[in-house]
């Protein structure tokens, strides 16, 4: 069932003049946690607060549970909200911080100190619920902050960069507990990210927003290994996507991407949306491809191309090594126990599987005619 | 030869002891990495080298003069600072040339110094555009040639790539890397993210609230981390380490975590009880030497236990499970799925294994014939 459904909403801010939120559309299922993605100044945190009720809407509609939430006061929403910025009570415990959404309702106190235990247990706060917040971290404020949000039934759950006040290990701690608490009580969780590597890790499906503009819409496998564009390809990913200008050419019944004067092979399934765009002269593309989908082999035909060693780090749990050919630099990431001397020739092999075929100038992926990638 | 030695130095505010007996050299031509988190006092240290702070006791060697009591511009050591905006109305030779400029040099040296750099950072042929003529990788070339074209002792380097995105980062790291390598400058580098210590660092100084922890090369510091804080601070996700008590029973030998036993060979466990001076220790193990398997894996190490929850990073699929409390995270393929609650068998070579003292945190096996290589 669709929890949350937006329906061509549009953002204005001072009489029209910004366009932060685009003709969005997009719905949520019920028991999904989906990210909202995209650089600062995409139109994430402006979506978020038109679901929440904090602003209004400009355009379109936004329905919770089959009902149009439009006119409904941010109170009257069924949604729980935790914010980047904590925005507790200074004057109240960490307990009574979380207890408050429980309070104002009327439930009895011993219930109230049953659900709150039981929150804090599982965000790991047990043992500060008696300090104010002013007298622990970031982190632990951040945690209330999400018990808070989290203490009560809702519809639905809204998190505003629910990680961003912590270090890079307890980040990756607490993410782990959000998502076991997100499926294990199966909630309906949306939550807005700068950080690509958090979108990918927690969510079951990722909106990329840019520019107030939905870009993609779709699993954390399909917005990494099928971008819909450049940008969307650009900014998942890391080490980032390597993009590599080449030149169409027709050799006999083959296409091929000629880079520096040396050619890759374009896959068989291409050949009808290449067909399209081919018309006898020069055609240039743009070449994706992800540093982990190339390797280190002998030659293969069609597949390999040759450059110099750039560069080579060895990083412990992988080696990422940059190539370069003619002017462009290529990174590869291989697996534990390479190395390389600086200006070494290398081959380096494409996975052609793998490979992703851009236009250059509207920075649309070109499609191939099969393959689970046309969904 | 040596070009910077700190002997037994020590910083106080007060009575907070921000470094606490801090020894190391660095060679020429050596990039020499501090590791540590915030607060571990990477940049009251450069500080020290620098003249921008007082040492509270110890000695400061530069090319083996006593500096303590020298100014900060008789050190001869140069501080860059993160600073990557260029000025868009100069060109990229005015952009590097800068910083000589300001200092009066001549113009022919200048111009030799500049041409220089350019070469090794290959931007030679743009020396004359402007920055928004070039791209954001020829860009970033640019800003470090601007940051060394100053020749000094030493550079002294804060996070100098800490706040640039990810995907700038790695390119920056990159261009380091390559440029030290055809220039081999004197290059003290402190940063927090362990990347960049394993990829630059010629040698790496791990830092913890003022106290050295480890002094090795990139390599050291990876398999043989002298201590838990070490092993805990490199890789993503940093090592798993769970603690647990060494048993016998009828001459096998087992590691016991809570509930869950893993068998030892009978070579590792006596070499273990020899250095042992109780029965409990930590285990240490890196995510990528740890395997999971789906269907029940005969003679596996870890049977039947449940997956607590499956993230994917990129290109990998990192699945952690519970031993004891502790969450241990296994690095998968990402074309292995598993579901919360899916039950899975867990399985890891004993020569992967670290071992650590559960109470001082230092490693069991410290000299160099480990029993693992």
């Amino acid at each position: 069932m669709e929890k949350l459904e937006l329906k061509n909403v549009y953002k204005h801010y001072v009489q029209g003049t910004v366009e932060a939120v685009k003709d969005l559309s997009l719905s949520l299922k019920s028991g999904e946690l989906l990210a909202i993605l995209g650089p600062s100044g995409c139109g994430k945190s402006s979506t978020l607060r038109m679901i929440a009720g904090i602003e209004d809407i400009t355009k379109g509609e936004i329905y919770l549970d089959g009902e149009i939430i439009n006119w409904l006061s941010a109170k009257e929403r069924n949604i729980a909200l935790a914010f980047e910025t904590y925005a507790l009570y200074p004057h109240l415990s960490l307990f009574e911080n979380i207890a408050f959404p429980l309070r104002i309702r009327g439930r009895k106190d011993q219930e109230v100190r049953k659900e709150v235990k039981k929150i804090a247990d599982m965000l790991e706060i047990t043992n500060v619920l008696n300090k104010l917040p002013s007298e622990v971290s970031g982190g632990h404020q951040q945690r209330t902050s999400l018990a808070r949000a989290l203490i009560r039934p809702a519809s639905l759950y809204l998190l505003d960069e629910p990680l961003s006040h912590l270090d890079t290990q307890q980040r990756t701690e607490f993410r782990v507990q959000i998502k076991r608490i997100q499926k294990t009580q199966n909630l309906t969780m949306l939550f807005v990210t700068h950080d690509q590597l958090e979108a990918l890790a927690l969510a079951d499906r990722i909106a990329v927003l840019n520019l107030g503009v939905l870009q993609q819409i779709g699993t954390p496998e399909e917005v990494y290994d099928y971008p819909e564009n450049l940008f969307v390809a650009d900014f998942v990913g890391e080490p980032p996507m390597n993009f590599i200008k080449a030149t169409l050419i027709r050799e006999e019944n083959n296409y091929m991407a000629k880079l520096y004067n040396q050619k890759l092979k374009i896959p068989e399934n291409y050949k009808d949306s290449i067909e399209k765009l081919y018309k006898g002269d020069v055609i240039e593309i743009m070449l994706g491809i992800r540093p982990i989908y190339i390797y280190i082999s002998d030659p293969v035909e069609g597949q390999t191309v040759s450059g110099e060693v750039y560069v080579f780090e060895d990083i412990g749990e992988s080696g990422i090594l940059t190539v370069q050919i003619g002017d462009a630099l290529i990174r590869v990431e291989l697996s534990p126990g390479y190395s390389f001397q600086l200006g070494e020739k290398v081959n380096i092999t494409f996975d052609l599987e793998k490979i992703l075929i851009f236009n250059p100038t509207t920075g649309e992926r070109i499609k191939p005619n099969y393959s689970k990638s046309t969904k | 030869m040596e070009v910077l030695r700190l002997e037994n130095v020590y910083k106080n505010y007060g009575k907070n002891e921000a470094i606490k007996s801090l020894n190391f050299s660095c060679e020429e031509e050596e990039l020499f990495i501090i590791l540590g988190p915030s607060g571990a006092g990477k940049t009251t240290t450069l500080k020290l080298i620098s003249g921008l702070e007082e040492v509270t006791k110890g000695k400061i060697f530069i090319n083996n003069k006593l500096i303590n009591n020298l100014e900060p511009k008789d050190r001869n050591v140069s501080m860059v600072f993160e600073d990557y905006a260029l000025y868009p109305h100069l060109t990229v030779y005015k952009n590097i040339s800068s910083p000589l400029e300001a200092i009066h040099l001549p113009k022919d040296e200048i111009d030799k110094k500049v041409k220089e750099i350019a070469r090794v950072l290959q931007i030679e042929e743009l020396l004359l555009r402007l920055p928004s003529m070039i791209s954001g990788g020829q860009k970033q070339r640019t800003v470090l040639a601007r940051s060394l074209v100053k020749k000094a002792n030493a550079y002294l380097m804060d996070e100098p790539i800490a706040h640039l995105d990810a995907k700038l980062r790695y390119q920056m790291r990159g261009e380091f890397k390559r440029i030290q390598h055809i220039r081999k400058m004197n290059i003290l580098y402190a940063t927090h993210d362990f990347r960049e210590a394993l990829s630059l660092g010629d040698k790496v100084l791990i830092l913890n609230k003022g106290v050295t922890q480890q002094i090795g090369t990139p390599q050291d510091i990876f398999k043989k981390p002298a201590n838990v804080f070490v092993a805990n601070l490199l890789g993503d996700p940093p090592t798993n380490l769970v603690e647990g008590i060494l048993k016998a029973k009828d001459g096998q030998y087992f590691f016991q975590i809570g509930d869950v036993s893993i068998s030892l060979s009978k070579s590792l466990a006596d070499e273990l009880l020899s250095k042992m001076n109780q029965e409990k220790l930590i285990i240490g193990i890196r995510p990528f030497d740890l395997h999971c398997y789906l269907k029940q894996k005969e003679n596996a190490k870890i049977l039947n236990t449940e997956v607590y929850v499956s993230e994917i990073a990129g290109h990998h699929n990192i699945i952690s499970i519970k031993l004891n409390n502790t969450i241990i995270k296994i690095r998968e393929e990402k074309s292995f799925k598993v579901s919360l609650g899916d039950k899975v068998s867990v399985d890891f070579k004993e020569e992967k294994l670290d071992f650590f003292d559960a109470i001082s945190g230092n490693r069991i096996f410290q000299e160099a014939k480990l029993w693992k290589n």
